[in-house]
């Protein structure tokens, strides 16, 4: 088989020349010219994979890498050589190959470094900018987002789970949410608590101000103040737009796109699409602080201690097995340092004006039931 | 299509005739006097998501304009930001990889992508895109200071930065200088080691070399 090559010589005025390739009893390199011909002995020379794509191959008469030098373009050759009856020339054109394959192997590693490197930087940027941004977002989208998050999240949470209509249930937590919600100043949000019929131990609050209570984890609680301790907390990550700002640092890159691109009204739908699928993210361990913080100050601020909240964290905590089968404390983490901390807090914002929740919780379990 | 080159090395000037019908495409901005009969377009450089990360990641301009003469010739000049030379490079069976900064413009026959150059051309300060003109005609090319044209022989190495644009017969590695000791403390950082045989166009001058110059004056 012939194959084309560039010999490169100091003997040829552009200092290379194009030749005609063939190989002899698989060690016998004839490279003719318009003007002669040049014979490579294989068993002394040298292969090596090169140029920038990796996909040629020069072959040099002996170790030294200057001119004369043969440069393939079709590595078809080094297949043939690679079939070679000499041992010494075959194992040259399997090293060859192999240094091949490793640079390319080095070259796709390369480019995964650059894109992690570059994400990395992204995403770091995107977390310190993603409050300034969400403050540019209108809270109509927070709302939007919420209502198309809401079938999603239940549907993987408790699927087929039934709205609870039970009088004194809905009045009592209602009662709770009302105390609460008095208590936040200048809120743009409008909440509304659903409690749906599941084992589920959670509660939830989606952007917007839409917070899901499942039946399971009113039956762990075992006051009114502990209750209002947990809504507290999902609360304030709605006040806070701690889901906007996840979706914002997570998906800045193709919003980014969509602001270069130039088209805001699109970069509007990509987050409402995406949107409702990130919730399920979680938030971050600074996210749950300020909850727990401003969750508190919220409590004392509505007369109700938040020692029910707290009791509740260390009651579930003590019992490792239910610690493990209560996804609200899976999604929220109880360390030590943590309980530490919310009572410190608690210390500093103790409940003004105490008032009590007419809730009888027993009778409001027997209602679950 | 005749060209011109004036007042190079220092500050070269392309100035391009296009007969009716003649097309050459430029960088974005870098065009600085037309004739009234001219056609711009602009079209996506390298193709569409390629463009896209020139411009987040590359900080570059997203489009290439081409200027077509319509009914009777036209002069186009084009020129870069930084002072330099320019020069122009017949592109045929070799394709060409350029340094981001500096192309300058080329003949509409000559293809360009944006190619990734991966983790040693983003060590070796060349940016992690670099331009492959592929194709055959001609290439115009500037560069900071002046251009030397080097045959690679085997082995080269070169300082980072310098590199304008090489045949891809040739491969390079980053590599530090000499020990680490000379690494940190000779000044010369990380050099370009290029291997394999063929031409490289290098330039005289870095801009890096410039900026640090001029920070020692600027007010802290």
């Amino acid at each position: 088989m012939n194959y084309k090559a560039t010999l490169y010589s100091e003997q040829f005025t552009d200092g290379k020349v194009s030749v005609e390739l063939q190989l002899f009893h698989g060690d016998l390199l004839i490279a003719r010219h318009d003007s002669g011909s040049v014979e490579f002995d294989l068993k002394n020379a040298k292969l090596v994979a090169g140029g920038f794509d990796n996909n040629m191959l020069y072959i040099y008469p002996d170790h030294n890498v200057t001119s004369p030098a043969i440069l393939v373009q079709d590595l078809s050759l080094l297949k043939e050589i690679s079939a070679s009856s000499n041992e010494i020339v075959r194992q040259k054109a399997m090293q060859a190959t192999g240094i091949q394959k490793k640079k390319k192997f080095n070259k796709i590693a390369g480019i995964i470094l650059i894109i992690v490197f570059f994400s990395g930087l992204m995403s770091i940027a995107f977390t310190q900018s993603a409050g300034i941004i969400v403050k540019l977002i209108p809270v109509k989208w927070d709302e939007k987002i919420g209502e198309l998050g809401y079938p999603s999240a239940i549907a993987s949470m408790a699927p087929g789970s039934t709205k609870i209509e039970d009088k004194y249930v809905l009045q009592s937590i209602e009662e709770i949410k009302n105390r609460l919600s008095v208590s936040l100043k200048n809120t743009p949000f409008k909440y509304n608590i659903t409690v749906l019929k599941s084992p589920v131990e959670n509660a939830f609050a989606l952007p917007g101000g839409k917070i899901v209570i499942f039946t399971g984890i009113l039956l762990k609680v075992d006051s009114p103040e502990e209750l209002a301790g947990i809504l507290a907390h999902e609360i304030m990550h709605v006040e806070k737009r701690h889901a906007m700002k996840q979706i914002v640092s997570r998906m800045g890159l193709s919003v980014l796109f969509q602001v270069i691109v130039g088209d805001m009204a699109d970069a509007g739908s990509v987050i409402l699409e995406v949107g409702s699928e990130l919730l399920s993210l979680g938030y971050s361990r600074n996210m749950e602080t300020e909850a727990d913080k401003e969750g508190i100050i919220l409590l004392s601020n509505a007369g109700i201690p938040a020692d029910g909240m707290i009791q509740f964290f260390k009651k579930m905590s003590e019992n490792e097995k239910e610690l493990k089968s209560m996804s609200w404390l899976l999604t929220h983490p109880l360390s030590e340092k943590r309980a530490d901390e919310l009572a410190k807090i608690y210390k500093k914002y103790p409940p003004l004006n105490v008032k009590k929740f007419s809730t009888n919780w027993k009778i409001l379990k027997s209602h679950l039931k | 299509m005749k060209h011109t080159i004036k007042h190079n090395p220092s500050y070269a000037l392309l100035d391009v005739e296009l007969s009716p019908g003649e097309s050459i495409q430029a960088e974005a901005g870098v065009m600085v006097y037309m004739s009234d009969d001219i056609h711009i377009n602009s079209i996506l450089g390298g193709g569409f998501l390629a463009a896209v990360l020139r411009k987040i990641l590359g900080g570059e301009s997203m489009f290439f304009n081409v200027f077509t003469a319509k009914e009777k010739p036209v002069n186009v000049g084009f020129a870069p930001d930084l002072a330099g030379d320019i020069f122009k490079l017949n592109v045929s069976d070799t394709p060409v990889v350029i340094q981001k900064g500096s192309y300058l413009c080329s003949e509409t026959a000559v293809s360009l992508k944006t190619r990734f150059g991966g983790l040693k051309s983003f060590f070796s300060s060349e940016g992690v895109f670099l331009l492959e003109a592929g194709g055959s005609g001609s290439l115009y090319l500037s560069s900071y200071g002046g251009i030397v044209e080097v045959n690679v022989d085997g082995e080269y190495i070169l300082d980072t930065g310098h590199m304008v644009a090489f045949e891809k017969t040739l491969d390079f590695t980053v590599s530090k200088t000499g020990g680490w000791k000379s690494t940190i403390f000779s000044g010369e950082g990380l050099t370009m080691r290029f291997k394999g045989h063929g031409k490289l166009w290098i330039q005289t001058r870095v801009p890096r070399g410039f900026i640090s110059w001029l920070m020692r004056f600027l007010p802290s």
